[in-house]
């Protein structure tokens, strides 16, 4: 798997925060972290289009890079729409669960699980946690709650998401929302949003005042 | 595999390897081919085992990597997904432990028969349900453990993608989570599945409102064991050889009494006779991977697993409105019972043969191999769908609606 097919896959993904479900959504990222890049390039197009999920003109040049030299069916892929703008996220964001205290009443075990694995550790600038909540609930209160992570990194993003991804389903999160952002990336509205109600977990050994979107705002 | 694709339908042959995966890949990638599966996505389905396969480097042998091969061709998907699987025929599936837990532990049947009472309910031929605790993580991307799992008997009626799919969504709708395996009688059984209902435990289904004909109570009669007695892979071998007579005997009966059975023989008659006849390495190792329930292949395995000597208490009572809200509340059931139960009475008073306290069959114990002997609803007005089970292929009701056009016995 090529690191430019790679790293653009990471981002299409990244891109698509809120628009696909997050239980699709992580579970293709920890597909890519695990070098399932053809396989992804044969669903991710195909879930696109029965999910009727548009994409950008920049997030097609993306889907070119990352998709096309593994094999993704062109004839799909030029049949998902295009979009000319983003809707508001569907979501709002929180930097305290005020609704689920009983979560974290007795300490904040996933704080304290990231803090010994990220702290200080190479290619990790902060480690930032918020609450994300639908802004149209469906279901019982407090149920479509989630916690979103967002990691700044310098390198490894793909890996770095698996990673951080399987940690959080090992202590009990289904369907994991990691967001690790390569620096430079713009966020949209989406992690916008979420990096602007965020809480700092911890910070890893890269500068998080330098290059890294996290501090950037 | 062209002859098993030939005759099993194609969601039941992925329902079927999506059980030979169990205990391999994570319980979530199970559920949601399920899911995908048994909302005729079978693409989809077949897709998302596959890459879950290939991303977390879960190892088949060459049986299996071919069986996949034919499915992903008959759904039409790209068969270079399939290229990537590993494939070594020595790689041994993952062991589990399982447990109903200990001391304080919860149970792991708490609440689960409150959750999926109306889809027991609904659904045809669900036979009997066993839960347990797995201890161990599955698969590469593996939730928290404990996790619970259900496990569904179901009958040669029964629809074991449907199945699974509607008990997995009603236990989420009640907040419990869990993976929910659901094996048709006559099928084989994989070693994890084995080793699950060894040590899991029994739910009655007999206080589910219309269930009358379940088939707990004898043991041997199901795959589902009444005692949990835990015990090592190798005795369950072990076990399953010595129990082959009865088996046997049992089904030689449901031979002569049933003749409704809904699918086709499957892949895992097949595979029983091909153990008989072959002799290569790779079928010996197969064969001793997955044991078949019965010794021979089994086309109509119906009815000798629902042998169930009844406790002398009150029928189960079918609602009177079967489409009413799946919702309702315990409370709710509890009253709608007694409501069944005071109507059955006061037509006892008035001279109508009101339905028997100890159903017929009793006493001989096979009371649920002719299920003529159940509480009829159209005694009381209700609807006359879970009557006798001839016709029953043609006189399913679909989610507890009859067909349309029926008429009341």
């Amino acid at each position: 798997m090529g690191e430019a097919a790679e790293s653009a896959c990471h981002e299409l993904l990244l891109r698509l925060a809120g628009r696909l479900s997050d239980r699709q959504l992580w579970r293709f990222r920890d597909w890519l972290a695990s070098g399932a890049l053809p396989e992804l390039s044969h669903v991710l197009p195909l879930t696109l289009l029965r999910e009727r999920t548009g994409l950008l003109e920049d997030e097609f040049r993306l889907v070119d890079v990352a998709l096309r030299g593994s094999g993704a069916d062109m004839a799909l892929l030029s049949s998902i729409r295009e979009l000319y703008e983003l809707p508001e996220p569907d979501h709002t964001f929180s930097a305290h669960d005020s609704d689920n205290v009983g979560r974290n009443s007795l300490g904040d075990q996933l704080a304290v699980l990231l803090a010994a694995l990220l702290r200080g550790r190479p290619g990790v600038g902060e480690v930032r946690a918020t609450w994300r909540r639908p802004r149209q609930p469906s279901g019982p209160a407090g149920s479509e709650v989630h916690r979103v992570l967002l990691v700044t990194a310098t390198a490894n993003h793909a890996a770095l998401t698996g990673e951080l991804q399987r940690v959080q389903r090992a202590v009990g999160e289904s369907d994991p929302c990691v967001e690790v952002l390569p620096a430079g990336y713009a966020p949209l509205p989406y992690h916008r949003a979420a990096l602007a109600a965020s809480e700092l977990l911890c910070v890893g050994a890269e500068d998080p005042y330098g290059q890294l979107v996290g501090s950037a705002r | 595999m062209p002859e098993s694709s030939d005759r099993v339908a194609l969601p039941i042959r992925v329902h079927d390897f999506l059980l030979a995966c169990a205990g391999r890949i994570d319980d979530d990638a199970l559920t949601d081919a399920r899911e995908l599966l048994a909302v005729a996505e079978l693409d989809r389905a077949v897709d998302l085992l596959t890459a879950s396969l290939v991303a977390g480097r879960i190892p088949m042998n060459a049986d299996e990597r071919d069986e996949l091969r034919d499915l992903v061709h008959a759904v039409r998907s790209s068969p270079a997904l399939v290229d990537r699987i590993i494939v070594n025929d020595n790689a041994m599936p993952p062991r589990h432990r399982f447990t109903t837990g200990v001391m304080d532990d919860p149970a792991p049947d708490g609440g689960v028969l409150e959750a999926i009472a109306r889809v027991i309910e609904v659904l045809p031929d669900i036979r009997a349900l066993s839960c347990v605790w797995r201890a161990t993580p599955a698969g590469a991307v593996a939730g928290p453990v404990p996790q619970r799992m259900v496990l569904v008997e179901v009958g040669p009626d029964g629809f074991p993608p449907s199945t699974s799919y509607r008990v997995e969504q009603a236990l989420r709708r009640a907040g419990i989570r869990a993976s929910v395996e659901v094996i048709q009688a006559g099928t084989e059984v994989s070693d994890y599945h084995q080793d699950a209902l060894a040590v899991s435990r029994r739910v009655s289904l007999r206080q589910v409102t219309g269930r009358g004909h379940e088939a707990d109570g004898e043991p041997g009669s199901s795959l589902f064991a009444d005692s949990p007695t835990p015990r090592s892979v190798t005795s369950t071998r072990r076990r399953y050889a010595t129990g082959s007579g009865a088996h046997a005997e049992k089904r030689a009966v449901a031979d002569a009494t049933n003749n409704t059975g809904r699918w086709q023989p499957r892949i895992a008659s097949e595979s029983s006779s091909a153990d008989k006849e072959g002799d290569s390495p790779r079928e010996h190792t197969d064969s001793a991977r997955v044991r078949p329930i019965h010794p021979e292949p089994v086309p109509e395995p119906a009815a000798q697993v629902a042998v169930a000597p009844v406790e002398s208490e009150p029928p189960a009572l079918p609602p009177a409105d079967p489409s009413a809200d799946a919702d309702l509340s315990s409370r709710e059931r509890e009253l709608l019972r007694q409501l069944h139960e005071e109507l059955a009475k006061r037509e006892g008073e008035d001279g109508t043969p009101a339905e028997p306290s100890s159903p017929p069959g009793h006493s001989s114990g096979h009371w649920s191999a002719n299920r003529s002997g159940h509480f009829s609803p159209s005694e009381f007005g209700g609807p006359s769908w879970h009557g006798t089970v001839e016709g029953a292929a043609d006189q399913t009701a679909v989610n507890g609606i009859p067909p349309y056009g029926s008429t009341p016995n």
